[in-house]
């Protein structure tokens, strides 16, 4: 019964951070391709592309399949330049149990994840959640030029 | 100093911090990642895996290269519990092993050459060795997987391999080979090991396996985990707390 109300309170939690979760701008120039926005501060291509602005307005960019959910994001315009991109859609699975088998893995832990950002020398990460994001960016984009 | 190039279409970046660097060196990774991409492409109709796997060349006859490539995998298979196989459908596809492979090869290089104070990078796999520019360790940023731009965690590293694998948007690169399914609950799962060879095949492993795939990381093995499901809720390994900034 402890679990339980333990699992719960960890699913108001998550679902309160997830829903309101609201992503700053990025800087992402007109014309840039996805993989060079996508790669990581260690490695910077650059392309020179010819200055470009979008027409203000919300824009809202095909679902795309991320693998394990969709992905969908709406971008808004204002003055030429992107000011937000939000997530309207992202994978979850709110009705999969959060509880793990304590016995079984007593060296584990767990936690609710947080944003940070930092001076860093490197970045680990997989490509193809990016992907998926600037996959559905991109068809916001399009719309708006 | 620092050199990138695009290789095997991911992004490359060796960096070393010392005051003296020959420049060659940038060039001798880059050449060895370019044979290792013509050897085992599934990409380039020429390399040895795509003629393995239109069954005009025996693994028997293959190149000692990809002879000890595959006995890698059949290695990390039994060490994963079948959760690692690069056989998918009757066809070979070594890219889950063949990139911290490539990794920790190249790292190697610079090991070889003397170089003791360097960050080795394919497109978010890294093995780091020494200090790092400010000497307290290379400071590492665990990408967000749904605020792109932020971390999840910042660690600081010396010796290490560091691996991240996630929601693959190809589809058939991971898959669950003990179930025959795709993987599903996880958005990413860091691991951080000696090398960047082990990191990325208990990666790779653990993201088939699903959310419990951290109990596939063999104890005594100084490889850790960071599990991070669809919902936000990170599972980790206890001695993981010992690289966080």
């Amino acid at each position: 019964m402890k679990k339980l109300i333990v699992a719960i309170i960890v699913g108001c939690v998550v679902g309160l951070a997830l829903f309101s979760r609201n992503i700053h701008p990025v800087s992402i120039k007109p014309n840039s391709s996805a993989s060079s926005v996508a790669s990581s501060p260690t490695a910077t291509p650059t392309t020179s592309t010819p200055a470009q602005t979008y027409k203000d307005g919300t824009y809202t960019g095909q679902s795309a399949d991320a693998y394990y959910g969709n992905v969908q994001v709406q971008v808004v315009i204002s003055g030429g330049k992107i000011t937000d991109v939000r997530f309207l859609d992202y994978p979850h699975d709110a009705g999969t149990s959060r509880m793990i088998n304590g016995q079984a893995m007593p060296l584990l832990k767990q936690e609710v994840i947080t944003a940070q950002s930092g001076n860093v020398n490197g970045v680990s990460g997989a490509s193809a959640t990016s992907q998926a994001f600037y996959n559905s960016l991109q068809s916001a984009l399009s719309q708006a030029v | 100093m620092l050199k990138s190039r695009k290789i095997m279409g991911m992004a490359c970046t060796v960096r070393i911090e010392e005051p003296t660097v020959h420049p060659q060196i940038f060039d001798n990774v880059f050449n060895y990642w370019r044979r290792v991409d013509r050897i085992f492409s599934t990409y380039k109709p020429n390399s040895e895996i795509s003629r393995i796997n239109r069954g005009e060349l025996s693994v028997a006859d293959a190149s000692k290269e990809v002879q000890n490539i595959l006995r890698m995998a059949r290695e990390t298979r039994l060490l994963t519990r079948g959760y690692f196989n690069v056989v998918h459908q009757g066809k070979i596809d070594p890219s889950g092993l063949v990139k911290g492979w490539a990794i920790t090869g190249g790292a190697n290089i610079l090991r070889h050459a003397g170089y003791r104070n360097f960050l080795v990078e394919i497109a978010g796999d890294l093995e780091v060795s020494g200090g790092g520019p400010d000497g307290s360790g290379w400071k590492i940023g665990l990408r967000h997987p749904f605020e792109l731009d932020k971390y999840v965690k910042i660690v600081k590293l010396k010796k290490n391999g560091v691996a991240t694998s996630g929601a693959y948007l190809q589809g058939d690169h991971i898959y669950n080979p003990v179930a025959n399914k795709v993987p599903s609950g996880v958005a990413s799962i860091t691991v951080i090991g000696p090398s960047a060879y082990d990191a990325d095949r208990f990666a790779t492993a653990i993201y088939a396996a699903g959310k419990k795939g951290l109990k596939l990381l063999p104890g005594g093995a100084n490889l850790e985990g960071y599990l991070i499901d669809s919902n936000g809720v990170a599972t980790y390994t206890a001695g993981f707390e010992k690289y966080v900034v």
